[in-house]
C-alpha cells in the first residue's frame, strides 16, 4: 500500500468522508547530485549567519518574513501553524462545476484520494455521484502550510485530487494586438494551415510519447563512465522565417497524400512522431 | 510582460515561428527567510567541498551520478545538452488532438507564448487563429532547462498558452488504492441524492471567488506582530474524532437537501450549520461573493 500524505475529511454538503490522500505522480529524471568539479568532492550546503560568518546549527535557526529592507518579523512555527486552522484537516467542498470549464492553467499538482477508515460507503458515493453528474468537485483546504484551492473528479475507481493555483496568480495572457499591429494572415494562408492540422491530426494516445531525453542522458553517463569523451555541439542556427505560405504549402505537400490520419501508422506520420531535428526545415 | 525564461521558435511543419516563453503563473505564497535567532541576522547558503572544508563557485560544481559500484560520473551542463536528441531551441508541433482528450493528470505547468518579434506576429496568429477554428490543441516536445519535454500548446482567443506535461509513466497507478478498499456499493438512492445535492450545489467556474484566505490571515499576523503585539494562537480546534461507525449517509444526504432547497427557497444566506449528528459541515461558505444560487432549474 503507498504511504498516504495526509489525513482528512472530505465535507460535501452534510457528509463527512474520512479520506486519505495519495501521490499519484513519481517524477522520473535522473537526478543528479552537485560536486566539486577538481577533485569529485561532494558539496554540502552550511547554512552560514552572515554577521558572524560562522556555520549555524539547525536548532538556532529562526523563520522571518522580510517587512522592509533588512527588516524581519520572526514568526514561530506555532504562529505559522495558527493560521492553519480547521482546514487543516477538513476539505471543505464548495461548488461542482464541469471540468471543461477549468482552464489547464490552474492545474498544480495531482494526488489520488483513497477512504479513510469507515469513509468507504461515503467514498464510494461521491465517487459515484460525482461520475455520474459528470461535475468536479471545488474545495479548499490547507496542506504544507499553505491554502490549497483544489478540484476533486472520479478518474477510474478512485477520486484524483487537484491543487490549483489561486486566480490572482495567474498571469492574463497576452495578446499580440496590445502592442504590435503586425499583420493578419491571409484567407490562403488560413486554408492551408488548416490542411495541415488536420493532416496531423490523431487522438492522445500518452503512452506513445516516451522521455527519449531519460534514455540519452543515462546513455550519456554510460559512456562517460567507460571513458568516452563528449563532444560538445554547435550553437545552432537560427532558420529564416521566410515565405509564410510558401513553407505552409510545402508542408501540406510532405504530409499530404496519405489521406487523412488518426491512425498514426503512415510512414510519415512516425516520422513526424519521432522526429530528432532530421527532417528538413525550411530555410528560404 | 515578465522576462522570458525561454526563447526559441515553434515549428510547425516547415513554418517557424520565432517566441518566447514566459511563466503563466506567479506563486504568491509569502515568503519566509531563514535567520540566525539571536540577533535575527539573515542566514546565507553557501556550497562547500566536502573534501577541502572551502566554499565553491558555481563555476566548479559539476552534476554527479553514482553509479551502482559507488564510484561518481561527473558531467557538465554542456556535456548534459548534447545528450538532448533534438534542438534545444525549438519546439516542435508532431501532432493535433482534442482537449478534452487530454486528462488533466498530465498538467505540469503553464506557461505564455508571445511572438518574438514583429514578423512572427503573421504566423503566431495564423496558427493560434487555425487552432482555436479547429478546436484542436497541439502536442510537442521542447528541451527546456536541460531536459526535453512534451507539451501541449491551445490557443486562448488570439493568443498561445504552453503547458508541460508529465510522462505517462510519471503518473501512478491507483490500482494498489482499490485493492485496498472495501467493497461497498452505494444503493441506487443514495447516488440520486448524491447526484441531486451535486446539481443543486453547482456553478460555472469563476476562479476569481476563491480567495487565499490563509495567506491573507498569515499577513495579518505579520502585521501585528510587525506592531509589537503578541501573537496568540487560537486555541487548536478539537481534533475530530475517526468515525467509529459508518455514518448514516441517507440520513446526511436528504438533510443536505433539505438545507440547501430550504435556503434556495428563503434565499437567506445565513450559516447553514448542521447541528444535527454533529457534522457541523457549512455549505457555500467563504465564496465571498453573497448567495451564489447554485442552479435549482437543473435538479432531477
Amino acid at each position: 500500500m503507498p504511504h498516504s500524505l495526509w489525513n482528512g475529511t472530505v465535507a460535501f454538503a452534510t457528509v463527512r468522508v474520512p479520506v486519505k490522500l495519495y501521490a499519484a505522480t513519481e517524477s522520473k529524471t535522473v537526478r543528479f547530485r552537485e560536486r566539486h568539479v577538481s577533485d569529485g568532492a561532494a558539496i554540502e550546503h552550511r547554512r552560514v549567519c552572515i554577521e558572524e560568518d560562522k556555520e549555524v546549527p539547525y536548532k538556532e535557526l529562526v523563520k522571518g518574513v522580510e517587512t522592509s529592507a533588512g527588516r524581519y518579523v520572526v514568526l514561530t512555527k506555532e504562529e505559522i501553524a495558527a493560521a492553519d486552522g480547521p482546514a487543516a484537516r477538513t476539505i471543505e467542498v464548495e461548488h461542482f462545476v464541469r471540468r471543461e470549464e477549468i482552464d489547464p492553467v490552474y492545474y498544480a499538482h495531482v494526488y489520488y484520494l483513497g477512504p479513510g477508515a469507515h469513509g468507504e460507503d461515503g467514498y464510494r458515493l461521491l465517487h459515484g455521484a460525482m461520475k455520474r453528474s459528470d461535475r468536479v468537485g471545488i474545495g479548499r483546504f490547507v496542506f504544507h502550510n499553505k491554502a490549497q484551492l483544489v478540484a476533486m473528479r472520479a478518474l477510474g475507481e478512485v477520486i484524483a485530487l487537484h491543487t490549483m493555483h489561486f486566480a490572482d496568480e495567474i498571469v492574463p495572457p497576452h495578446s499580440p494586438d496590445d502592442e504590435d499591429g503586425g499583420q493578419q494572415p491571409s484567407k490562403r494562408e488560413t486554408q492551408v494551415a488548416g490542411t495541415l492540422v488536420e493532416q496531423l491530426e490523431s487522438r492522445f494516445q500518452p503512452h506513445r510519447y516516451k522521455d527519449t531525453y531519460r534514455d540519452a542522458v543515462l546513455d550519456l553517463i554510460a559512456r562517460k563512465a567507460s571513458g568516452e569523451t563528449i563532444e560538445i555541439p554547435q550553437e545552432e542556427q537560427e532558420t529564416d522565417e521566410g515565405d509564410l505560405l510558401a513553407a505552409l504549402e510545402e508542408s501540406v505537400r510532405m504530409h499530404g497524400g496519405k489521406g487523412k490520419s488518426g491512425t498514426g501508422k503512415t510512414a510519415r506520420k512516425r516520422t513526424a512522431a519521432s522526429s530528432n531535428g532530421s527532417k528538413s526545415r525550411s530555410a528560404r | 510582460m515578465p522576462r522570458p525564461i525561454w526563447s526559441g521558435s515553434l515549428s510547425f511543419g516547415l513554418v517557424n515561428v520565432p517566441v518566447s516563453l514566459h511563466s503563466a503563473v506567479r506563486d504568491k505564497s509569502i515568503r519566509f527567510s531563514l535567520l540566525h535567532e539571536p540577533d535575527h541576522s539573515p542566514i546565507q547558503t553557501r556550497r562547500v567541498c566536502s573534501e577541502e572544508s572551502e566554499e565553491v563557485p558555481f563555476s566548479e560544481i559539476v552534476k554527479g551520478y553514482e553509479l551502482e559500484d559507488g564510484s561518481w560520473v561527473l558531467l557538465t551542463d554542456e556535456e548534459l545538452e548534447a545528450a538532448a536528441p533534438r534542438k534545444s531551441k525549438t519546439i516542435d508541433i508532431e501532432r493535433f488532438v482534442e482537449e478534452a482528450e487530454v486528462d488533466p493528470v498530465y498538467y505540469e505547468r503553464s506557461y505564455l507564448l508571445t511572438p518574438r518579434e514583429e514578423s512572427a506576429t503573421r504566423a503566431y496568429r495564423l496558427l493560434s487563429e487555425t487552432m482555436g477554428d479547429a478546436r484542436k490543441v497541439a502536442l510537442g516536445r521542447v528541451v527546456l532547462r536541460a531536459r526535453e519535454r512534451l507539451v501541449v500548446i491551445r490557443s486562448q482567443g488570439d493568443s498561445l498558452a504552453l503547458s508541460t506535461m508529465r510522462f505517462h509513466d510519471e503518473v501512478r497507478s491507483a490500482d494498489e488504492i482499490v485493492a485496498e478498499m472495501q467493497a461497498s456499493k452505494p444503493s441506487r438512492k443514495e447516488v440520486e441524492r448524491a447526484v441531486a445535492v451535486i446539481e443543486e450545489l453547482s456553478v460555472p467556474f469563476e476562479p476569481q471567488q476563491y480567495h487565499d484566505e490563509h495567506r491573507a490571515h498569515l499577513q495579518r499576523v505579520i502585521e501585528s506582530k510587525q506592531k509589537g503585539k503578541r501573537i496568540v494562537a487560537e486555541p487548536e480546534p478539537p481534533v475530530e474524532q475517526p468515525p467509529t461507525v459508518a455514518p448514516d449517509l441517507m440520513g446526511a444526504l436528504e438533510e443536505s437537501l433539505a438545507k440547501i432547497r430550504g435556503e434556495g427557497a428563503s434565499s437567506k444566506k445565513s450559516a447553514s450549520r448542521s447541528a444535527k449528528k454533529g457534522s457541523g459541515a457549512q455549505m457555500q461558505k467563504s465564496s465571498g461573493s453573497g448567495a451564489r444560487k447554485p442552479a435549482a432549474s437543473r435538479r432531477s
